[in-house]
């Protein structure tokens, strides 16, 4: 009888040794097979420290710019968004918004100071797991405001694709206009075209520029934009600016202040007389352009007067 | 070349099977007719006793037929419009039918509990795997009055294996097409001994494929991609007869199925859908004191995430964003049934379910977080009473349900909006609850003036609750910008029709149905009249669903199945549905679809199935045509015809070892759908199969 209740313990005894180590092993193997939670690093962003850049807090005269540069490198997942957010008088507005999907970039932007006195800029990266990080610098306003001068074209006329006697395409440079042929040879200083599309399926009198998306189809053949190398681009805005205001202009203040963070767009569609848009050229100058008349064919010509900073 | 090989190789296998078929070879398999039917009246009833338009799908059949997918075996059935345009590769498919256009107007059940959800009123084909199938039951017409929701132009009930054997099994590897590849396990068992004890199954399936292009030359692009396909597949059963009429059983099933959407433009798997779903069945079958008692109690969990990436042709911008909704549905159905006297039966029943939707869109390319819930609730009560006089050569069928439904706590909310989604603050939502409630009768009448042919004419209701989707998620469609509407009301459908059934010696059978149906409340998109910059390249028009068209709708039916021998069975089928919608009310709307057809419903389909089957040997060959139709409301484009020719030939050695070839659009005739996209063109499947 003892001997079956020592065999019966000892069977229960290394039975039970055998479930506690199995048990064990698959508890071992369920912990190596889970995965690690995901770490939330966010991903790092920094500004570059270079000459040429500023990296900290600065006091700037409106109208002075600035170049800040970011460095951005992910840390678990892929940086799919970066924004750039100026906030000043308890208002933000977004400067720049971007979609991506990378493990690093860089980017640099050119930061215009405004007429508030403190703005906050802030940059921020997000990766694909919605990690952010932010890097941010105060610009406050100086007591003096050295207002910049501007540079005044009284009359442009710039004629539509198919005019044969004024050109379509504009320096702001020298204030010259060319031809589709001469522009060509000009690329590097174009930075307006002017076009007209029949309604509705394009914008009837148009400002725009080589680097926009529907100017090639206006300017083909072998001197075509398509066939450009360099392509300005010009970007505008629709303002509510007067032609009074506009011909009372003597310093950039007015340019500086009516060009938006946000909102404008690489073409002016459907200009009419009295307009006054405001645009930002290819090296960031920006100017405001008031439309004198319009003689919207695709043959027909518009008149403009600019003002652009010096 | 790999593809001749892969050719050679398939067409050589019959071969060597032929040389072991001669040296015994034996007729002895038949083609039978199905005498069950139990989706008409939630009973079993004798098909011919049904005074409706009925079809089924059998086990022998769903073996046989060239489908890869449960959905691909109802081409057959007359009336029925199957959208898979991807072939295996279709993230998901359409089943419309009876000049109704949208999936979410017909129920389909799987073992009696309804799997269409509440958030999308469509289901998941994919997860329902063929081989899991013992039978299909299609009832076409309104069934509302027993069924309630969905149920407006017909109802299908997939049926499931059910074990007999003490333990058998069935393994199946195949390969095919695109490098499409997968295995298949299938064990059940019995141990029901004089009507008592317990049965159980066990499943599982795998495939995997890589799909093909499904942009044309003219759109081809270098995001352009294949779209893949990975599915796993898995599901217990078990169930306890405790005597002859009792029985207690529980199912569970679980799938994941990821598909390519055949765009790739950074991330490793481009853009892609993918639908988890767990699925859980309990029924209680009994008979006490003469009343037959069905309980069902059913609990769906579907997790769909979708990974879109996407450039903007005018503005090269990026994007990416996934989409993880969870839709749930849950519930209890309970009916009970009792003769109440020798000729007549009387059946009422108490449903009831509710359906949720828990959905973010998370963008990863900006901030924003989009988020859409709610939730609806369903309760109905219905009976039925059957009656059958001058010796059972009359039965009539009169049926009345009520069903209410409330919508709660549905919301829409945008965090930390972009320009990408703040022009949607614009357009705030009252979030409501809103109920509504639905009466659905319906009176029929059978004549059976020989034994297995009748003569029937009916008239039914039928409704379709609104969905989730349409009630709480503001986002991009198809036709602009939609915005939730949470004030949306049910749909309705009135049917009469009229049919036979003629049945000679059971070796040509005639069927044939008319019917004449309209309907109410149809919801169609309408605009408010603006447009918004949603990123694209056009603006698009804010529109919101609504209930603001009647249309009318009717057609014919007619199946001809001709059994020759025991071996050869020939069946064709043809539908003719016209559509007209013959109002349209909506106050605001800027135009006008009185007088338009029904977009997405072909005027004519037609299918022809040859087959044989025998002991060594079954092989089918099916035709396919569908009409052009409409492919918006507006009857300004249409879709190309579509014919196609299926097959598949196996072959068995001993009963247990099966090869089995199969070719979907043989003469590979390949069609561009309604989003400018190719469907795959010829298909090859090969499968080896064990059974035991």
């Amino acid at each position: 009888m003892g001997f079956f209740n020592t065999a019966e313990m000892h069977f229960t005894t290394n039975r039970r040794n055998e479930i506690v180590g199995v048990l064990t092993i698959l508890c071992i193997l369920i912990m190596l097979s889970c995965k690690k939670d995901n770490q939330e690093t966010p991903p790092q962003i920094e500004f570059i420290k270079q000459i040429g850049y500023i990296w900290s807090d600065t006091t700037l005269p409106i109208g002075a710019h600035v170049k800040v540069g970011i460095m951005a490198s992910k840390s678990n997942a892929n940086i799919t968004y970066f924004n750039i957010v100026m906030s000043a008088n308890g208002t933000s507005q977004i400067a720049i918004d971007s979609g991506m999907n990378t493990s690093s970039f860089t980017f640099n932007y050119t930061i215009y100071k405004g007429v508030s006195d403190v703005e906050t800029w802030t940059f921020m990266t997000m990766d694909k797991e919605r990690n952010k990080a932010t890097v941010s610098l105060t610009l406050k306003r100086s007591a003096v405001t050295n207002w910049g001068n501007v540079k005044s074209y009284n009359s442009v006329i710039l004629g539509a694709q198919n005019n044969t006697v004024n050109g379509s395409f504009l320096s702001l440079n020298s204030g010259n206009t060319f031809l589709l042929p001469q522009a060509f040879l000009n690329q590097d200083s174009i930075d307006i075209a002017y076009y007209y599309g029949a309604p509705p399926t394009y914008y009837s009198n148009t400002l725009s520029s080589p680097g926009e998306t529907q100017a090639p189809t206006f300017f083909t053949g072998a001197n075509g934009v398509n066939n450009w190398n360099t392509k300005n681009t010009t970007m505008y805005f629709m303002t509510t600016i007067t032609a009074t205001q506009f011909d009372q202009i003597t310093n950039d203040s007015l340019l500086i202040v009516s060009y938006p963070l946000t909102g404008s767009t690489k073409k002016s569609k459907f200009v009419t007389t009295g307009q006054v848009i405001s645009f930002k050229d290819q090296t960031g100058k920006l100017g405001l352009i008031k439309v004198i008349a319009v003689n919207g064919t695709d043959a027909g010509t518009t008149e403009l007067a600019i003002k652009i900073q010096e | 070349m790999n593809r001749i090989i892969y050719i050679i190789i398939v067409l050589s296998l019959p071969l060597f099977t032929f040389s072991q078929i001669n040296k015994d070879s034996k007729l002895s398999d038949t083609i039978t007719l199905e005498k069950v039917f139990i989706t008409a009246t939630r009973t079993e009833i004798n098909p011919i006793d049904i005074p409706a338009s009925i079809s089924i799908i059998n086990k022998e059949q769903i073996e046989s037929y060239p489908a890869l997918n449960g959905d691909d075996l109802l081409r057959m059935i007359p009336g029925l419009n199957v959208d898979r345009d991807y072939g295996i590769f279709s993230k998901n498919s359409g089943i419309t039918m009876r000049g109704l256009n949208s999936a979410q107007r017909t129920l389909v059940l799987l073992d009696g509990v309804p799997i269409n959800k509440t958030d999308g009123g469509s289901i998941d084909w994919n997860r329902i795997n063929p081989d899991n199938i013992d039978k299909i039951e299609i009832l076409r017409g309104a069934g509302s009055s027993v069924y309630g929701g969905s149920a407006m132009s017909g109802v299908i009930n997939i049926i499931t294996h059910k074990p007999i054997k003490d333990l058998s099994g069935k393994f199946k590897a195949f390969y095919g097409s695109d490098n499409t590849s997968g295995g298949s396990i299938f064990l059940d068992g019995s141990k029901v001994k004089d009507e008592k004890g317990m049965y159980w199954s066990v499943n599982g399936f795998y495939r995997k494929g890589d799909g093909y292009i499904v942009a044309p030359d003219s759109t081809y692009n270098s995001y352009s991609a294949k779209t893949y396909l990975k599915q796993y597949n898995t599901g217990a059963k078990i169930g306890y007869q405790f005597n002859r009429n009792n029985n207690l059983e529980l199912d569970y099933s679980y799938n994941d199925d990821k598909m390519g959407d055949g765009n790739k433009i950074i991330e490793e798997e481009g853009g892609y859908n993918r639908y988890i779903t767990n699925f859980v069945r309990a029924t209680y079958n009994g008979f006490t004191d003469g009343v037959k008692i069905l309980a069902n109690g059913f609990y769906q969990m579907e997790h769909y995430v979708r990974q879109n990436e996407t450039i903007k042709k005018n503005t090269g911008k990026y994007t990416l964003y996934n989409t993880d909704a969870f839709r749930r549905d849950f519930g209890m159905w309970l009916n009970a049934s009792k003769h109440i006297t020798p000729n007549q039966n009387l059946t009422i029943g108490l449903d009831i379910k509710q359906g949720n939707v828990d959905s973010q869109d998370n963008y990863k390319t900006s901030t924003d977080i989009l988020t859409n819930k709610g939730n609806m609730n369903f309760g109905a009560l219905f009976a039925e009473h059957e009656l059958s006089i001058f010796h059972d050569k009359i039965k009539i069928i009169s049926g009345l349900r009520f069903d209410i439904a409330q919508f709660r706590d549905g919301s829409f909310t945008i965090d930390e909006p972009t320009g990408l989604t703040d022009f949607m603050t614009n357009y705030p939502t009252a979030f409501t609850n809103n109920t509504w409630t639905s009466i659905s009768p319906k009176l029929a009448a059978l004549y059976q003036f020989k034994p297995n042919c009748k003569v029937y004419v009916s008239y039914a209701k039928g409704f379709r609750a609104p969905i989730l989707d349409d009630m709480c998620k503001n986002g991009n469609v198809t036709k602009g910008f939609k915005l939730a509407n949470p004030q949306l009301s049910p749909e309705n459908i009135n049917n009469i029709e009229a049919g036979y059934v003629f049945n000679y010696k059971d070796k040509i059978i005639i069927e044939n149905a008319f019917y004449y149906s309209i309907g109410n409340d149809f919801q169609y998109f309408v605009s408010n009249g603006d447009s918004v910059n949603t990123g694209g390249s056009t603006l698009k028009a804010v529109m919101k669903r609504e209930n603001v068209g009647d249309a009318r709708i009717y057609g014919t039916e007619v199946m001809i199945t001709a059994k020759l021998n025991t071996h050869i069975l020939l069946m064709a089928s043809y539908a003719y549905q016209q559509t007209k919608i013959i109002s349209y009310y909506s106050p605001s709307t800027d135009k006008n679809l009185t007088g338009k057809e029904i977009m997405g419903v072909p005027p004519h389909i037609f299918s022809a199935n040859a087959e044989y089957r025998s002991k060594y040997l079954s092989f089918v060959i099916t035709y396919n045509f569908r009409d052009k139709q409409w492919e918006d409301d507006d009857n300004i484009a249409f879709s190309q015809q579509r014919s196609t020719f299926d097959g598949r030939i196996s072959f068995v050695y001993h009963n247990k070892y099966y090869i089995s070839e199969l070719v979907q659009d043989i003469f590979n005739s390949r069609f561009i759908n309604s989003k400018g996209e190719l469907s795959p063109g010829r298909f090859l499947m090969t499968s080896l199969i064990y059974k035991f």
